[in-house]
């Protein structure tokens, strides 16, 4: 062992004088050199963070060793909470949230005396809150350190905190949870649907298909137009900023808040070292980054990965209980539980975000209104070129970020949110109850939630690429999961339409119809429409005529002839913020991709009904990019 | 990994690779649409003028037949999907001889709207900016094409939006201009068939004019070219096809619409247009249309001076204009002229020499004085003068007038008439109820028996427009039961034996 990094004897412990500072102490215990001190201290100068935190984000000492000198310094004594048995009788006094939010944890009662083990020195206002939940008794302080606390809680609070992830937004508001597929009242609406189209079928064919048949075809209608007015505004707005890299330059380390990344990893044992590499070309001081690695209790393949990644003393592991539902959202939701950070944000394992996005966020929040709540990055892809299917992925997550989220940004409408890289303000997204752990896409939910309660989102100019999906089934899968998620989005915002236009406004309903409804509704319209045309090209037959009648048949024109060109069209705006010039062809091919997607839609809305809270586990560290070719030489 | 990185960081977005936007002439669009709407205003006038004089162009008559079939009828594709559809579809909103006129007046205006902004940023002296302007929208042609034929007006507005929107993209890069441009010429195809050769010289031209410094690339390859023309090209491309198969899915003939009576492609069906014949007798002709705008090539000479690079989109119209008539289309005088009016003051470069400003002046009368007291080589251009300048109504517009308006108080369906010939009469009666038509279902059945279904046969004498399938029917010979009930130029006009006579009595007069 270093002979910096060896644990204080209780010999050295009495040669720690009184009054010293911590760095002294450090040295004095042989633990730190000067040199380490004033570097440290350097640090501090310019960031304003604790000495304590900078020294364990430095690598120059051990979490347990600072604790242990602390509590010296504080003349207490020190405990191990991962070594020592906690008495369970003495903690349903106390709320998990408050132990970890407040740094403390209580592990014996005896004579009417609380032993309280605590990472922070104790101070009245300490004092205060655990008398309040106490009483009467006495408290006796023990120092520990904050990880010994979070594993306490995660090991003795495990079934409320997993309740809490699973069904703490169901408890507040069963109405904002996608547990209940179904309302009745929905449930009875769609089955009167079917009925309704089966009797109109029976009794009057022609005049249910025709009325069908020019819903649908208007429904196609409007979203070309709505895509076409957007993705225009986004390209207007191109060269804007929202944040400039003057802005980001004129930070100063000491403004920046603590800063939360949480990423869920499942099965992601061969991109972990990866990940680590990426999360350390952040530009952030280390010593204000709180970064919790979500691993799933039983996925000890990615624990064991993890740990050989030799990861920085940033880096907690978070042991997500195991229990269904089994997902990303339930996972975020154990993570929030443990946040510190002011503002948060997801990012996927293969992630590779800008370095200095972390600060674009804190500019954009601090430029922000009062009521943003998250702020959005483009996601794009570093395996563009793989194939066919990463092409099209490429193009489609351009065009989405680059030009249609700025125009919905430029419109006032609502943004969905992308599955990685949506930086929240942490207490607003406590305040509205977190992720949805039974909607398999959480991310598009949330936004739609905090839309209703009157808050916003916006975008930032920075990106975070990751892996596009490489194979065929792979990405229907994926595809299937985003599509059934918008589904469930649907229906969970919809159990109580009247409200929903009351708090969420005609413009975010509007936006929401057009992006969360018209997307699922479009692609399983299509196939029908497609078929007719394709029976009418080969057969020549005019056996459909009746189902186009005048209006019907001007607006089907022009969805097929003009609506199908524009949306390529606009597709191929896609190139041009990233210069891939290289795709634009492949923007000619988007009837093909336009086809993946039905069939993903059709596998969604199957789902919905038999499984409706699977989540498809996307298979991510596939790309040939990701490994180089071996050098011949 | 060494690759990813690299990747990444080529297609990062910096503030460096993101072009600047260039300075233009800006106002809130409010105060754009007030001095688009002053300066139709004497467009809008003369129009009326020439509306109050009984004067219809054939094209806006045209329009307006197509359009009161479409809305008396209920169905569009019946009249053949008509080609140029969007100036069709403009004045099916208010199906009346005026309307056309109003909106070429409309946008006449926001042509001459966007022409100023270009030339308040010109260092030359306002008082020749003056002149300029002044001889070029006063020149019989550009106001007969703003007032007397939408499809054409409309079409060099687009063209004018396209080209200020094309050097914004090209320039500083904006991808929303270069998104625009397409557009917009893609729309002009909807106006005027030559927006095809015009849209597609735009996209092979982008890659020349392209600032490639807005887009730092690591190296430009042959791809990078390819998607600026395809940005360009792709609408007008996508209208073009779209359109030909429309007329495949409805007629039969995807290229039926080129030889619509709107869109008079052909020489043979346009009487204004004369065919040449070989590449000297078209080269010829152009020059000649260049004599009559000695503007044009003074300017020329301007831009290859001042810019030079831009000199050969400059010359573009002219190349048009040879390239057109080489393969016999029909490229009207009157259009060639406007469009380098258009191009003319478009194309002066904002950092000519004031010293020019004075040289244009001279220029600029003398191309008034050519304008005016030189023959129009269009008889409709010229016949519209006369009637301005004489402020009498022509005999045949007020003889077509009365016959329209004893015709239009016919029962519905009881006049056998083909609206390739006899568009102007039903554009001046108002209303297409009492003729029948070729895209009625029962007007097949009255050719071959006319005695069952029809009162009166219109049928045109001469000129007869081709594919008039009543005069190819009847031109020769009277159907049976039929007798003569009046003739004029061009018309004779048979009458079932025992129908009630029409314009014997009303009209000629005669008992």
């Amino acid at each position: 062992m270093p002979e910096n990094q060896r644990m204080v004897s209780r010999e050295e412990k009495r040669l720690i004088q009184p009054g010293l500072k911590l760095g002294e102490a450090l040295v004095q215990r042989g633990l730190i050199t000067p040199a380490d001190l004033e570097k440290a201290l350097d640090v501090q100068k310019r960031t304003g963070e604790r000495l304590g935190r900078i020294l364990i984000a430095l690598g120059m000492v051990r979490r347990q060793q600072l604790y242990r000198v602390l509590a010296e310094l504080w003349q207490l004594p020190f405990v191990d909470l991962i070594q020592t048995d906690v008495e369970k009788s003495v903690l349903h006094h106390f709320d998990p949230q408050m132990l970890v939010s407040e740094r403390f944890f209580p592990f014996a009662e005896k004579d009417q005396v609380v032993r309280i083990a605590t990472a922070e020195k104790p101070s009245p206002e300490l004092n205060k809150i655990i008398q309040g939940a106490i009483g009467d008794k006495d408290i006796e302080y023990y120092v520990t350190t904050e990880w010994d606390i979070d594993y306490a809680v995660r090991t003795y609070f495990r079934e409320q905190i997993l309740d809490r992830a699973v069904f703490g937004l169901y408890y507040r508001n069963p109405s904002d949870c996608a547990y209940t597929v179904l309302t009745q009242w929905q449930y009875l609406l769609l089955v009167m649907l079917l009925i309704g189209v089966v009797v109109g079928l029976y009794y009057m064919p022609q005049t249910t298909l025709i009325v069908l048949n020019f819903l649908i075809n208007l429904a196609f209608f409007g979203g070309i137009l709505f895509k076409f007015i957007v993705a225009l505004a986004g390209a207007r707005y191109e060269q804007m900023q929202p944040v400039t890299d003057e802005e980001v330059r004129a930070l100063k380390d000491e403004e920046l808040p603590v800063y939360t990344i949480l990423v869920p990893a499942f099965r992601e044992a061969n991109v972990i070292n990866l990940l680590m590499n990426n999360l350390r070309k952040l530009d952030y001081p280390a010593e204000k980054l709180e970064i919790l690695l979500l691993l799933e209790e039983d996925d000890q393949e990615t624990i064991t990965a993890a740990r050989a990644a030799k990861p920085p003393e940033t880096v907690t592991f978070v042991f997500i209980p195991k229990g269904q539902p089994q997902t990303k959202p339930k996972a975020c939701n154990v993570g929030l539980f443990f946040a510190r950070g002011e503002y948060l944000v997801i990012y996927d394992a293969e992630d590779r975000p800008d370095p200095d996005q972390l600060k674009k966020a804190v500019v954009a929040f601090r430029k922000g209104p009062p009521h943003l709540v998250c702020v959005q990055a483009a996601l794009n892809y570093f395996n563009s070129n793989e194939n066919f299917l990463t092409r099209m992925f490429t193009l489609e997550y351009s065009y989405w970020f680059d030009y249609m989220l700025p125009g919905l940004d430029a419109l006032h409408l609502p943004i969905p949110l992308g599955g990685t890289s949506n930086h929240f303000r942490t207490d607003i997204l406590r305040q509205l109850g977190g992720w949805d752990p039974f909607n398999v896409t959480e991310d598009a939910d949330l936004g739609m939630r905090a839309a209703t309660k009157g808050y916003t989102v916006g975008v930032i100019n920075s990106t975070t690429y990751e892996e596009a999906n490489n194979q065929l089934w792979n990405w229907i899968r994926q595809r299937s999961r985003w599509i059934k998620g918008y589904m469930q989005t649907v229906l969970v915002h919809t159990r109580h339409p009247l409200g929903l236009m009351k708090n969420a406004g005609l413009r975010n309903i509007f936006g929401f119809i057009m992006l969360i409804l018209g997307t699922p509704f479009i692609f399983l319209s299509a196939p029908p429409l497609w078929l007719f045309y394709l029976v009418y090209l080969v057969t020549g037959t005019h056996l459909f005529d009746y189902l186009f009648p005048p209006i019907t048949l001007y607006i089907s024109l022009f969805n097929l002839l003009f609506g199908n060109g524009l949306m390529i069209y606009l597709n191929m705006l896609a190139v041009f913020k990233r210069n891939y010039f290289n795709l634009l062809l492949f923007a000619l091919l988007n009837p093909i991709y336009w086809v993946l997607h039905s069939i993903a839609a059709y596998k969604a809305l199957w789902q919905l009904f038999a499984r409706p809270y699977f989540w498809e586990k996307t298979i991510h560290g596939i790309s040939r990019e990701l490994y180089p070719k071996p050098s011949h030489h | 990994m060494a690759s990813v990185e690299s990747f990444i960081q080529n297609h990062r977005i910096t503030k460096e690779n993101q072009g600047e936007v260039s300075k233009s002439f800006s106002l809130k669009p409010g105060y754009h649409l007030l001095f688009c709407c002053i300066l139709a205003i004497p467009f809008i006038w003369l129009a009326w003028s020439a509306q109050n004089l009984l004067y219809l162009s054939n094209q806006h008559a045209h329009l307006v037949a197509k359009a009161l079939q479409a809305i008396e009828r209920g169905r569009l594709e019946i009249i053949g999907f008509t080609y140029p559809p969007l100036p069709f579809l403009l004045t099916a909103l208010f199906p009346k001889p005026f309307t056309p006129g109003i909106i070429a007046a409309l946008a006449g205006g926001a042509t001459a709207w966007l022409l100023l902004s270009h030339l308040i940023q010109v260092p030359i002296n306002n008082f020749s900016k003056v002149v300029i302007v002044f001889s070029l929208s006063v020149m019989p042609a550009s106001l007969f094409i703003a007032t007397q034929s939408l499809g054409d007006m409309v079409t060099l507005l687009l063209f004018l939006i396209a080209w200020n929107q094309f050097l914004r993209f090209t320039r500083a890069g904006e991808t929303w201009s270069g998104f625009v441009a397409g557009l917009v010429l893609g729309l002009a195809f909807f106006f005027n068939p030559y927006a095809l050769i015009y849209g597609l010289i735009y996209a092979l031209a982008s890659p020349l004019f392209y600032h490639w410094e807005n887009k730092p690339l690591l190296q430009r390859n042959w791809q990078d070219d390819l998607t600026l023309v395809v940005v360009i090209a792709f609408p007008t491309l996508l209208a073009f096809f779209s359109w030909s198969y429309l007329n495949w899915v409805f007629s039969g003939n995807p290229w039926r619409f080129l030889n619509d009576p709107a869109s008079p492609l052909f020489t043979y069906m346009s009487a204004e247009v004369k065919p040449v014949y070989g590449f000297w007798a078209a080269l010829w002709s152009s020059i000649n249309d260049l004599t009559r705008l000695p503007l044009y090539p003074v300017i020329g000479i301007i831009v290859l001076l001042v810019s030079p690079r831009r000199f050969l989109a400059y010359l573009t119209p002219f190349i048009v204009s040879i390239f057109v008539r080489l393969f016999g289309f029909a490229y009207p005088q009157s259009f060639a002229l406007t469009i380098y009016s258009v191009v003319a003051i478009a194309g002066i470069p904002r950092r000519t020499p004031k010293i020019w400003g004075w040289i244009l002046i001279p220029i600029a009368l003398i191309n008034l004085a050519v304008a005016f007291f030189t023959m129009q080589q269009s008889s409709e251009l010229r016949s519209w003068e006369t009637l301005l300048i004489g402020q009498k109504p022509g005999i045949s517009d007020e003889f077509e007038w009365k016959v329209a308006q004893v015709l239009a108080k016919v029962p519905p369906r009881t006049i056998l008439t083909d609206d390739r010939s006899s568009y102007r009469i039903i554009a001046r009666a108002g209303t297409s109820e009492p003729f029948l038509l070729p895209g009625d279902t029962e007007f097949l059945l009255a050719l071959s028996a006319p005695q069952r279904y029809v009162n009166y046969i219109l049928i045109p004498i001469n000129p007869v427009m081709v594919g008039d399938q009543v005069a190819d029917r009847f031109g020769e010979r009277d159907p049976a039961g039929f007798v003569l009930e009046a003739a004029w130029p061009g018309w004779k006009l048979l009458r079932k034996e025992g129908a009630q006579p029409l314009l014997t009595q009303t009209i000629f007069g005669l008992p």
